[in-house]
């Protein structure tokens, strides 16, 4: 038997849980079962359904039919995979320690309270990888290097707006037309150019939400599914948007 | 020489797969794992392209697949979910040259539109690129997400502490 | 390669008043910065980098390289550059207050765009068909100067921009062989490992992912890869010389 004021304090820290794994691009079962899980180690009965935007959330206790239901908004977080491993490992040790719930919201506290990685490190390592991106795609050394640089570049510029709450569709148009305008210097060389341009961007790529999308919808949760990819298409969008506008500039001597 | 490309597509594969993930934040420990799964992954579809001549699509969804069953292997040791492994391993196979030409080529089937002859041909080219870089997408998330469904016991208790007394 | 001095020739003998104009008030508000430095003389000095980077935008790019290819991408790289002073100057990013780190370093980067003519002449090239101080390369190095001299919170993007105007730079040594631009690469390079070495003593004592060490050894591996494209560099034009 849990009193109502127990169960309110379950409640409101699953849904803290649950909404913080939704805004870190953890896709929607995975959420669904852990939060669940944390339930049941709480011998409470966990049910949601989660939106773009928000989730509904109801906690219901079997054995005095007591039942609380709450609407929250998903917070605008970082993608962060480190936040989907710990907290789901979370959920497991609580489930097979038997944690109880303070000592649960602890262990969060203390793991949402992780140093996130290091911008710098992100960075290079972007810059790097979009530069061998490059030579997947058969580019030479030169073309390569001004890959590096431009995604240097159009990262950078993505990093710090992103710092300063700029709209997310202008950060990508922004940051995709600054690398492409980089890149296209390639064509002042002999070098492949055109891999250049088209790979310059590539970093841009949201990645995440195209494939969560993908397995909330082979999962059945369609309309999340749906949504996601809608974010993921508008935002490719908006890296072609930044890209035409390079292209119109140098489009005659690409031909 | 052949081994010699094989090996350099494998490890360009990995730094794409290290730098892209990055950007996701994944745990430290997951890096040398998802640079495997990328490496093997990207080295499979080069295989299968220049050697067996399949397809970009269906070497692609082989890539895949390979990757999510390793995920689903190599994830337990670091305590991962698949998703964290898997996703970074697929993005060194997104078809970047495809997607620019169907930006590309619909910017230039705009300025056509005054010459019949050359907006055909730039719309059809649209219409391949698009059908190119959305098929191979979607066959890059469904076959790395298949193990998921097929193993999902497994799958769901990656990031559980093995019990000491079993 | 003709144009290319060609549009040098052009754009020195028209403009060398003025440019001798620029480089004295560059030279006094820089002094004034290291000896009298004041809100105003700090203000002045990031309205003259918007002029300088707007200057090369559009007098050098637009007016003087029009037989160039692609001079109109290149104004518009210059533009931008002078928008994020414009951006710098409204939000009061850079302090512009002395660091008293690198002081040497900072002041060779300072001087260099003296040093850019004086190679010119040494190389054997007469005015007006050689570099002189108010030109792409010369501002670049100014900028590195200033930025490594006299501001803690470095503009990032500001200083990709200008680690992506190096690399063209070198790639111009490689296919055009023009020397003078060694000078641009050689003291970019340390300047942006300084940068980044800063940042990363910056986060060493707290916690952060990956450890500090890790991201040393990054910075020291990317040092490696540039050192070995140098070095091809370097080969390429000893063979061909």
């Amino acid at each position: 038997m849990k009193s109502k004021q127990e169960l309110t304090e379950i409640l409101d820290f699953i849904t803290e849980y649950a909404t913080y794994l939704l805004g870190s691009g953890v896709h929607t079962s995975r959420v669904i079962r852990n939060s669940q899980r944390i339930g049941v180690s709480q011998g409470v009965d966990i049910q949601l359904s989660s939106f773009q935007k928000s989730i509904i959330i109801t906690a219901h206790d079997e054995h005095s039919r007591e039942a609380i239901t709450r609407v929250v908004a998903i917070p605008a977080l970082p993608i962060s995979f480190e936040r989907n491993s710990d907290l789901s490992a979370l959920s497991w040790d609580a489930l097979d320690e038997r944690l109880p719930l303070d000592e649960i919201r602890r262990r969060y506290e203390k793991l949402i309270a992780k140093p996130r990685i290091d911008p710098i490190f992100v960075l290079i390592t972007v810059g790097l990888a979009n530069a061998s991106f490059c030579r997947l795609f058969g580019g030479d050394w030169t073309a390569m290097g001004i890959v590096f640089t431009s995604t240097l570049v159009g990262f950078s510029a993505r990093q710090q707006m992103q710092a300063r709450g700029v709209n997310h569709f202008l950060v990508f148009i922004i940051s995709a037309f600054l690398a492409s305008l980089c890149a296209s210097s390639a064509l002042f060389f002999d070098c492949t150019a055109e891999t250049a341009l088209a790979t310059s961007v590539l970093f841009l790529v949201p990645g995440v939400p195209l494939i969560n999308g993908v397995i909330d919808i082979v999962d059945g949760h369609i309309l999340i599914g749906v949504s996601r990819l809608i974010n993921a298409m508008l935002l490719i969008i908006c890296i072609a948007i930044g890209l035409s506008a390079t292209l119109l500039m140098i489009k005659d001597s690409l031909l | 020489m052949i081994a010699v490309d094989i090996l350099l597509d494998g490890v360009f594969a990995a730094i794409a797969a290290i730098g892209f993930g990055a950007i996701s934040d994944p745990p430290m420990r997951a890096f040398p794992r998802i640079a495997l799964l990328a490496a093997v992954g990207h080295a499979l579809r080069f295989c299968l392209m220049s050697y067996a001549s399949v397809d970009i699509a269906t070497a692609s969804l082989c890539a895949a697949v390979v990757i999510g069953l390793g995920s689903l292997w190599l994830g337990r040791g670091v305590r991962c979910p698949m998703t964290v492994l898997y996703i970074p391993a697929l993005l060194p196979m997104i078809p970047g040259i495809y997607a620019y030409k169907t930006v590309f080529s619909l910017i230039m089937f705009l300025q056509s539109l005054n010459v019949p002859g050359e907006g055909v041909q730039y719309m059809q080219q649209f219409f391949l690129n698009a059908t190119v870089s959305v098929s191979v997408i979607i066959m890059l998330a469904a076959g790395a997400t298949l193990p998921i469904f097929i193993f999902s016991r497994r799958a769901f208790s990656l990031t559980r502490r093995r019990k000491q007394n079993q | 390669m003709e144009t290319f001095w060609n549009t040098i020739a052009d754009y020195n003998s028209g403009t060398w008043p003025l440019q001798i104009a620029i480089v004295v008030i560059g030279l006094i508000l820089t002094l004034l910065l290291y000896f009298r430095p004041s809100r105003t003389v700090r203000i002045a000095m990031k309205l003259f980098m918007i002029f300088l980077n707007f200057w090369i935008a559009a007098v050098y790019y637009l007016i003087y390289c029009a037989p160039r290819e692609y001079n109109g991408l290149m104004a518009l790289f210059w533009a931008i550059m002078g928008g994020l002073w414009i951006y710098d100057l409204a939000v009061k990013h850079a302090s512009l207050e002395l660091t008293g780190k690198h002081q040497s370093f900072a002041v060779v980067l300072l001087v260099m765009p003296i040093v850019y003519p004086l190679l010119s002449l040494a190389l054997g090239r007469t005015f007006p068909m050689m570099t002189s101080p108010v030109m792409p390369c010369s501002v670049a190095v100014f900028t590195i100067g200033l930025m490594l001299a006299f501001s803690e919170r470095v503009n990032i993007i500001l200083a990709m921009f200008l680690a992506h105007w190096a690399l063209l730079g070198f790639s111009k040594i490689y296919f055009f062989g023009i020397i003078e631009d060694y000078l641009l690469v050689f003291s970019l390079v340390p300047a942006l490992y300084i940068f980044f070495r800063e940042y990363v003593m910056a986060h060493a004592s707290g916690k952060s992912k990956p450890s500090a060490a890790v991201l040393n050894t990054l910075l020291i591996l990317l040092c490696i890869i540039v050192c070995i494209f140098f070095t091809i560099t370097l080969l390429h034009q000893i063979k061909t010389a």
